[in-house]
């Protein structure tokens, strides 16, 4: 039997694929205000700025090889059929797993076809995970207990998704109109600029005062907001409870209204 | 956000860049969101998957720097040794770590800790064992029998014990104390219907009891061997 496997006709160079703006996600009118809360809580110790982040990522970029940027790794035609399902405004997000999904066909497969050669799309210099979508009941084998929505894994050349893999890095997605930039901004706030650490274990319990006070004085909004503050704090937690011990970072995914 | 070992936590503001679409939003600056600058989203999670997947395994270790090795305070009156604490929080010391002053009432810069803890008991229960140095690995899930109960192994007899915990910052000793007495008022019965108590301790800062690890045959299994 003869195997055929075709290789897309690639236009879009890697350094312009990851150049392009995200899409943004419409929001229904009525929108949910529920949240996902997990079982498995966890506190930190310490919060820090990452305020280094941009200057990482710039530096970082100058330093990928030319050959890397210029490498044709997706369609235009793929690309625009994705972005129209992030954008399509017939049936908007109302919760949480609606944004989810939103995104699976895009971020996920956008970033493999640039960084882990999916397709036999051409490998990067460089090693990267292997990022996936992750349905509930849809990954009986996966390491972690509860259900990360995007998890990337060490695949070591392999761009496809294997639960067994060692994790990277755990993606949680937040409602946009739940977990806002002024509410993380203000998170921030919270260290103290001479760098002293926040304690949230002894922080959590401020935050639990406050939230009771913000819902008694009718101050949903705020109320709402440390709720949400709490859920992810626990998915945080999820990566005590990695069985392979693997060094972890996270991106908390941010969409637009 | 990026996860360091020790329970520190490093985090970004919130970025986005996604473009103005009528009738759907006015765009990420618009609606509040910190701009990339020389970078976009995309490269950003690209450059997070290369950092994740160039990062070497990092195995949760305590502040002695040894795998799955904590250290209880034991102290004895005989031996004059100071009497053993609950570990307070950590703040910065012009570049040193220094443990925070506990002030009276157990507030300190804000941050509410219950109880002062210049002292916390330490008694030991079981003579011939050195309970000094455990190996506690409580992100194996096999080590894990409950919300404040673990599977952990002393040091350096490898032998497996019950690790009872309360997090000292949030709960004071009355449970760990009201459950240290009801084992010795059943101590007759210790190791024949209930398991034997060892040892009473602060462990960093958890109230902790360490109990006799009692290896259960399920019933199953002793109803096949009995056929």
């Amino acid at each position: 039997m003869q195997v055929f496997n075709q290789v897309p006709a690639f236009d879009i160079s890697r350094e312009m694929l990851l150049s392009w703006c995200l899409p943004p996600i419409p929001q229904a009118p009525r929108s949910s205000n529920a949240n996902h809360a997990s079982a498995y809580r966890l506190a930190w110790g310490e919060l820090r700025l990452w305020d280094t982040f941009a200057a990482e990522v710039t530096d970082y970029w100058q330093r990928v090889p030319e050959v890397d940027k210029t490498a044709l790794v997706y369609t235009q035609a793929s690309y625009h059929m994705a972005a129209q399902q992030v954008v399509w405004t017939a049936h908007p997000p109302t919760n949480e797993g609606d944004v989810k999904e939103r995104q699976g066909p895009f971020v996920p497969v956008i970033h493999n076809y640039a960084a882990v050669g999916r397709d036999h799309a051409p490998m990067p210099s460089d090693t990267h995970s292997t990022m996936a979508h992750i349905n509930p009941g849809g990954h009986t084998n996966l390491t972690v207990d509860g259900t990360p929505d995007f998890v990337f894994s060490r695949t070591q050349n392999n761009p496809y998704f294997a639960a067994w893999d060692p994790y990277t890095i755990l993606g949680e997605v937040k409602c946009p109109w739940l977990v806002t930039p002024a509410h993380i901004d203000q998170v921030l706030r919270t260290i103290d600029p001479l760098g002293f650490p926040l304690n949230l274990m002894s922080s959590l319990i401020m935050l639990q005062l406050l939230h009771f006070l913000m819902a008694m004085q009718g101050d949903w909004q705020l109320s709402k907001f440390l709720d949400t503050w709490f859920g992810m704090l626990v998915h945080m937690g999820l990566f005590r409870l990695l069985k392979d011990g693997v060094s972890c970072s996270v991106i908390m995914v941010e969409f637009s209204e | 956000m990026q996860r360091y070992n020790g329970g520190i936590l490093r985090m970004t503001p919130m970025y986005g860049d996604f473009f103005a679409l009528p009738g759907i939003t006015h765009g990420a600056e618009t609606e509040g969101y910190h701009l990339p600058i020389n970078f976009s989203i995309m490269k950003a999670l690209y450059y997070i998957s290369y950092l994740a997947d160039a990062a070497p395994k990092a195995v949760e270790t305590p502040l002695h720097g040894v795998a799955g090795q904590v250290e209880l305070p034991m102290s004895s009156p005989q031996t004059g040794q100071p009497a053993a604490q609950i570990v307070q929080p950590y703040q910065h010391n012009q570049g040193h770590m220094a443990p925070v002053a506990q002030a009276p009432g157990g507030y300190q810069a804000g941050v509410h800790i219950v109880g002062g803890y210049e002292k916390a008991v330490s008694l030991q229960y079981h003579e011939g064992v050195t309970y000094k140095s455990l190996k506690f690995e409580p992100w194996l899930k096999a080590n894990c029998l409950g919300v404040k109960t673990w599977i952990a192994r002393t040091l350096p007899d490898n032998e497996k014990i019950i690790l009872k915990l309360w997090d000292a910052w949030k709960c004071s000793s009355d449970d760990q104390e009201h459950e240290a007495s009801i084992y010795l008022k059943l101590r007759p019965l210790w190791g024949k219907y209930v398991p034997a108590l060892r040892v009473q301790s602060p462990l960093e800062f958890y109230h902790a009891l360490i109990i006799q690890y009692i290896e259960v045959i399920p019933a199953v299994s002793f109803y096949f061997w009995m056929c």
